[in-house]
């Protein structure tokens, strides 16, 4: 990794390490009702303190609501107007000299509200009567979708077997640990500038114009190193509140939020209810799957229809299935805002998909993982919603998958003790480079500076999240230059400086990004070549770059190196930067998904992952111990093969979580368990065995055949594990996390029967 | 309130006039500009802010300033002599342990608190002795055979002597 | 935070002073644990730290007659770390060990853990069944009370306006009775209690002479179970005695809230370690 050394050694400076000379401090006063009217809000107390610069209110940010990229639903306000519409919204925002006096003037605010009725649960968000979160909006539904493929009906009416079932997903935090930050400058001109922890800079840039009411002309973000974001790290709120505060204190201002505040305040995972219907023939063909989402948006919509799409449609692509119905309703509801986090809605989906395919399986008295082969999605098909799988390496993950847990030997061998074993499998398959976002803008570019020293220098605006795709990217511009990866630097992203981008999100970064800098970096290696062979005599065909040397062909000792080329090219040009700019669009534009049928090829490629579990389940304590993982994944092609184990392990770790334990426990709107005490994240011995298999199916479309690998790590996990304590004990469960008092009421309602 | 402390950190003297409620972490940070101690949780909970004191790890977020008057702290900064990485970062960087990187600096110090008592930890004692630090990037897998690296590379001579647990 | 003062004393003499002259909002601090958090929660009043990490008197850990003197300022890293403790009254290393991380146990005292009173404190419910009693000293002289008569509920103890509890007193065991812990949590490493039990139980030729059952962290205050304990007196303890006198003690149980697991489940749960540590407690009288 190119900055490990940094990261060991306490010297990298993330967003919350950035000081400005003369700083204040932020704090925001959140709301402590879930709902309710705001009748008046008295600031001099809090005025009054002393280190205390400036206190703002509804009254001073725009009075034009925003909402983020590529949304039409403007619901947001940097500050409550007229209401709140959640325990943790923002009220108002203080700035002092110090954090502590900060803290002690927000709780000398005073103010007045008027309670209104709430409502938590989206179902009952639907119900007629139901209290509205905005009443502008008319309806508690803030997304409604709908689309058929094929005859869903006609294939019940024919199938063999069906099943049915309602599943429920839990409010899982991303729990990165890096809190959200901000620091916010203006200056003399009337410009702000944003350091920020930031996945998406030139989205940051385009919001938060809108929610300042500026152009984006006048904002210039700065990416800071980000400590983890997993799709939490996208727009968020207190980055333009930092500004709004800064430009009412004159001054810079940085705010960080509280662990507490990330627990009641920050985008966590949307949960969701899932009704869902698959119908099969007798001989294990898949024919036919309707699926009713209801999901719960929280107080805001942010992404949620595009993360209750992915709910709704993305599993379907594994499998050749003609026949498909799709309703999703999106309710806002008096909680916190949900948004993106790795997966998108897709763990959601594969939570009620990949459990009722095992039902179904047993329905039809076939075995799981002959199910999930006999209907694999292929390589070259084009699914049901019109994706089209340019590589696919689902059969041989699943067969990876299922043996390394030794699933013939294992299936249905629970034991008849206290406790008792299974396995279980499922699937998944993801975007890579999703699109569908903004209609105008996709792909990626990037430019490559290369100086008189033979350094390399790479612009893009996909970021890193820790993940390491910097190290990605240094990778795949040395191949094609023929630098060494200690020779080449990532910038961060800097909006006045960098090539516009998307950012990271969607697995994005690898394949859009890896494209485009591959491209730059070929870009510069022409240049490279064309200087090389007028100063060696040779064709610029016949130049070969190593290790920061050019040579021609079969003739070693005829070089110059890179760096003397660059400086070539330099001094020919009056101290100009030898510069390989690329960009890279999608072929297939055009296709990009239909606003109403959903219908059209979303991404450039898409990854695999299967998933196969054994689990232990004490019939006592209902415990479930993971004894063995395997993963299997299809990510086209390691690029960097210790990073690639790294994100597997990291998201399996995450996705056990969301399985097993993790859930912010919600009651009357407020987060009961808001911190890692009561949040309960695995720790260092929680962690089970894993085997780790990559499958590399060479996608025509990614850099080198690459694919995205963060995301899909963690979308089958805990369904994985749902389907293993299933062969385990014999009962379904139906609602994330499997807690150990799950699974005893389960146990207890199956002895009954 | 304000007093006056003297604290050697990273073995480098420090006087300074703070208030009580200030913690080790934000002195660390905010006060001496050693930032690479890292606020997490601010309650104990996830091991980012976690430092020496006289040897034994500890959460900077749950000590106060004036409580280590007269006492030593290192810090990550405190670890590597010069260019010259402590075996323990060294183990990091070679085994991949690293993702985001915020949870490193506790991990790498509660890595090498360990290693001073217990030179040949097995893989649970190492998973016991970072279960206070949360790293929500890597699944600590690389991050336990970084550490069990560290301590197979270790001599002898290079081991200080270390502590644990007692109240000051 | 709010502001405070601050002030390390250097001796028992000095603090009880300092803590009788600051008055109602002086607080001892030991290792930090609890009330930094509480203070950031911005939940306690306090206008004073007396910071007692400086006074040798609460500290040690020492042998007196039958019983083990363990000074206030013990960390549970101590009390792990202790062949002493390891001999006499295991069952406190191990509810020890069961205590957040290293880190937080290189700091977190047993005074603390006691004068806290939080309901899951780990080491409240063992220290109970075996008998225990806190030593308190002020400006006005000494005081030794039970442990159990000490805790009043949660975060509420029987301490007097001055008074710094300087040690605790633990009755050893003798040769033919021993003590158990079990508590159970939402997740395997450092989760805070759900529910726990310790179990006390002695012995005289395969018959249980005299039991003492207290639950934890189920309720406000921990619980003695008497009507389980009186059954097991008598008995040759069976893993249905056992079971037995599990479900007898969770009648009558008012579970205070935790939001995040039902009361059935923590009551079930209850049982299942009553049972854990009324069997491991026997196991441990016939070894
Ligand atoms: C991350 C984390 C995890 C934790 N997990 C657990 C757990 O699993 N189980 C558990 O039981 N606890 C747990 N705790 C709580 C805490 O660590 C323990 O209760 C610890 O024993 C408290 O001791 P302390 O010395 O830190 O107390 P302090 O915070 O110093 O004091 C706590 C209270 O006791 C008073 N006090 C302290 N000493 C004395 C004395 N000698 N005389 C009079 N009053 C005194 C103080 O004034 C204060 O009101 C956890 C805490 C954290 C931060």
């Amino acid at each position: 990794m190119i900055d490990a050394r940094e990261k060991v050694t306490g010297k990298l400076e993330y967003g919350t390490d950035v000081v400005l000379p003369g700083m204040l401090h932020g704090k925001v006063l959140r709301s402590p009702l879930p709902h309710a009217r705001i009748l008046n809000i008295d600031v001099s107390k809090a005025l009054r303190l002393l280190g205390v610069r400036t206190v703002v209110t509804g009254a001073d940010a725009p009075a034009m609501p925003y909402t983020v990229a590529g949304q039409v639903l403007y619901d947001e306000h940097l500050l409550a107007r007229e209401k709140v519409r959640y325990i943790g919204d923002e009220v108002a925002a203080v700035a002092a000299t110090d954090p502590d006096v900060a803290e002690e003037a927000v709780s000398l605010i005073e103010v007045e509200y008027e309670p209104l009725p709430a409502v938590f649960d989206p179902e009952e968000a639907m119900q007629e009567g139901a209290p509205l979160v905005h009443e502008a909006h008319g309806s508690n539904i803030a997304n409604y979708m709908n689309f058929s493929r094929g005859d869903v009906e006609a294939a019940f009416a024919r199938a063999d077997a069906i099943y049915e079932g309602r599943y429920v997903t839990n409010l899982q935090h991303h729990g990165y640990i890096e809190p959200h930050s901000a620091v916010a400058e203006w200056d003399s001109s009337g410009r702000l500038t944003l350091y920020i922890p930031m996945q998406a800079p030139t989205l940051a840039r385009m919001t938060y114009a809108s929610a300042l009411g500026i152009s984006p002309e006048r904002i210039r973000v700065v990416q800071c190193h980000i400590g983890g974001a997993f799709g939490g790290k996208l727009e968020y709120k207190l980055h333009p509140l930092c500004a709004l505060v800064a430009l009412k204190a004159g001054r810079p201002v940085k705010m960080v939020n509280t662990r507490r505040e990330e627990f009641t305040a920050s985008l966590p995972r949307m949960p969701m209810v899932m009704y869902i219907k698959v119908a099969g023939l007798a001989d294990g063909t898949i024919i036919g799957k309707s699926l009713r989402v209801v999901a719960d948006n929280g107080a805001y919509n942010n992404y949620g229809p595009g993360i209750m799409l992915s709910a709704l449609l993305r599993h379907d692509n594994l499998y050749r299935i003609p026949n498909l119905h799709a309703e999703g309703i999106l309710l806002y509801t008096n909680k916190v805002a949900t948004g993106p986090f790795r997966g998108f809605g897709n763990p959601q989906g594969i939570f009620a998909f990949e459990s009722a395919l095992d039902m179904l399986a047993e329905k039809l008295g076939v075995d799981p993982v002959g199910l999930r082969l006999k209907n694999a999605s292929q390589k070259d098909d084009l699914t049901s919603h019109g994706w089209k799988l340019s590589s696919c390496g689902l059969s041989e993950c699943i067969r990876s998958a299922a043996g390394a847990v030794n699933w013939t030997g294992k299936r249905g061998a629970h034991g008849t003790g206290r406790k008792r074993r299974g396995v279980g499998i499922a699937c998944c398959l993801h975007v890579s480079g999703n699109r569908s976002f903004l209609p105008f803008f996709d792909g990626s570019s990037a430019y490559i500076r290369i100086n008189q020293e033979g350094k390399a220098k790479i612009f893009t605006s996909e970021t890193d999240l820790g993940q390491g795709s910097r190290t990605t990217f240094a990778q795949i511009a040395a191949e094609e230059i023929g630098l060494n990866v200690e020779d080449i630097a990532v910038a961060l992203v800097d909006t006045d400086i960098s090539p516009h981008g998307m950012g990271t999100w969607g697995d994005r970064a690898t394949t859009l990004g890896g494209n485009a800098i591959r491209a730059a970096a070929i870009d510069a290696r022409r240049q490279l070549n064309e200087i090389a062979a007028a100063d060696l005599e040779a064709n610029p065909k016949d130049i070969v770059a190593e290790n920061g040397r050019l040579y021609v062909a079969g003739a070693p000792d005829r070089s110059i190196t890179i760096a003397e080329a660059a400086k070539i090219f330099s001094y020919k040009q009056a101290g100009a930067i030898l510069t390989g700019q690329g960009s890279y669009v999608p072929d297939d534009i055009v296709s990009v998904i239909d606003p109403k049928t959903k219908y059209g090829n979303i991404s450039v490629a898409y990854p695999y992952a299967v998933q196969a579990v054994e689990v232990e389940v004490d019939t006592q304590t209902g415990e479930i111990e993971i004894l063995n993982l395997a993963a299997a994944h299809d990510l086209g092609r390691v690029i960097n093969p210790s990073a690639a184990r790294g994100q597997v392990e990291g998201a399996v770790a995450q996705g056990i979580g969301y399985g097993l334990t993790e859930e912010m426990k919600v009651e009357n709107g407020k987060v009961r368990n808001a911190s890692f005490k009561r949040y309960d994240v695995l720790r260092a011995p929680d962690m089970p065995k894993m085997t780790i298999e990559f499958v590399e199916s060479n996608d025509p479309n990614g850099p080198f055949g690459a694919k995205g690998l963060a995301e899909p790590a963690l979308n089958p996990t805990a369904t994985a594990i749902a389907n293993a304590v299933h062969d385990a004990i014999g009962v379904r469960l139906h609602e994330l996390p499997l807690t150990p008092e799950r699974v005893l009421v389960a146990l207890r309602k199956k002895t009954e029967v | 309130m304000r007093y006056e402390i003297t604290v050697k950190v990273n073995g480098e003297d420090y006087e300074a006039y703070i208030p009580a409620r200030r913690t080790l972490l934000d002195f660390l940070r905010d006060d001496l500009g050693l930032r690479g101690t890292k606020k997490g949780c601010d309650e104990g909970d996830c091991g980012s802010c976690v430092v020496l004191l006289d040897g034994t790890p500890v959460n900077s977020c749950m000590v106060l300033a004036v409580e280590v008057n007269g006492r030593e702290v290192t810090t990550i900064e405190g670890l590597a002599k010069g260019d010259e990485l402590h075996l323990v970062q060294r183990a990091f960087v070679e085994q991949g342990a690293i993702q985001c990187g915020y949870c490193t600096p506790g991990m790498v110090l509660a890595g090498k608190a360990l290693l001073d008592v217990n030179p040949h930890p097995t893989t649970t004692e190492i998973k016991e002795a970072i279960s206070g630090h949360l790293c929500r990037c890597t699944g600590y897998g690389a991050i336990v055979e970084a550490i069990q690296a560290a301590a197979e590379s270790m001599d002898g001579g290079q081991r200080a002597s270390g502590k644990t647990g007692r109240s000051d | 935070m709010r502001d405070f003062e601050y002030c390390r004393p250097q001796s028992l003499k000095e603090a009880v002073t300092v803590l009788a002259e600051k008055g109602k909002g002086a607080y001892p601090l030991a290792g930090g644990t609890d009330i930094l958090i509480e203070l950031k929660r911005r939940r306690l009043p306090a206008s004073c730290l007396v910071d007692i990490k400086a006074i040798p008197e609460l500290r040690g850990i020492e042998r007196e007659g039958d019983a083990l003197r363990i000074g206030a300022l013990t960390t549970h890293s101590e009390l792990l770390g202790s062949s002493l403790i390891q001999e006499t009254v295991p069952v406190i290393a191990h509810a020890a060990r069961q205590m957040a991380f290293p880190e937080i146990r290189n700091r977190g005292t047993i005074g603390g853990n006691i004068c806290n009173a939080y309901p899951a404190a780990d080491l409240v419910p063992p220290l109970i069944a075996l008998g225990s009693s806190v030593l308190l000293a002020s400006a006005s002289g000494q005081r030794e009370v039970g442990v159990a008569e000490f805790v009043l509920g949660s975060r509420q103890i029987a301490i007097l306006p001055g008074e710094v509890l300087v040690a605790v007193k633990v009755p050893v065991p003798v040769s033919n009775a021993a003590c158990a812990y079990a508590r159970a949590s939402t997740r395997k490493t450092g989760g805070i209690a759900a529910t726990s039990a310790a179990a006390y139980l002695s012995a005289d030729g395969g018959v249980c002479r005299q039991a003492r059952i207290v639950l934890g962290a189920i309720e406000a205050k921990p619980r003695f179970v008497a009507e389980a304990a009186g059954y097991l007196e008598g008995t040759s303890i069976s893993e249905d005695v056992a079971k037995a006198a599990a479900k007898m003690s969770v009648s009558g149980l008012s579970p205070i809230v935790d939001p995040r697991l039902s009361v059935q489940y923590r009551s079930y749960m209850t049982e299942l370690m009553v049972r854990q540590a009324v069997l491991e407690a026997w196991a441990e009288v016939n070894r």
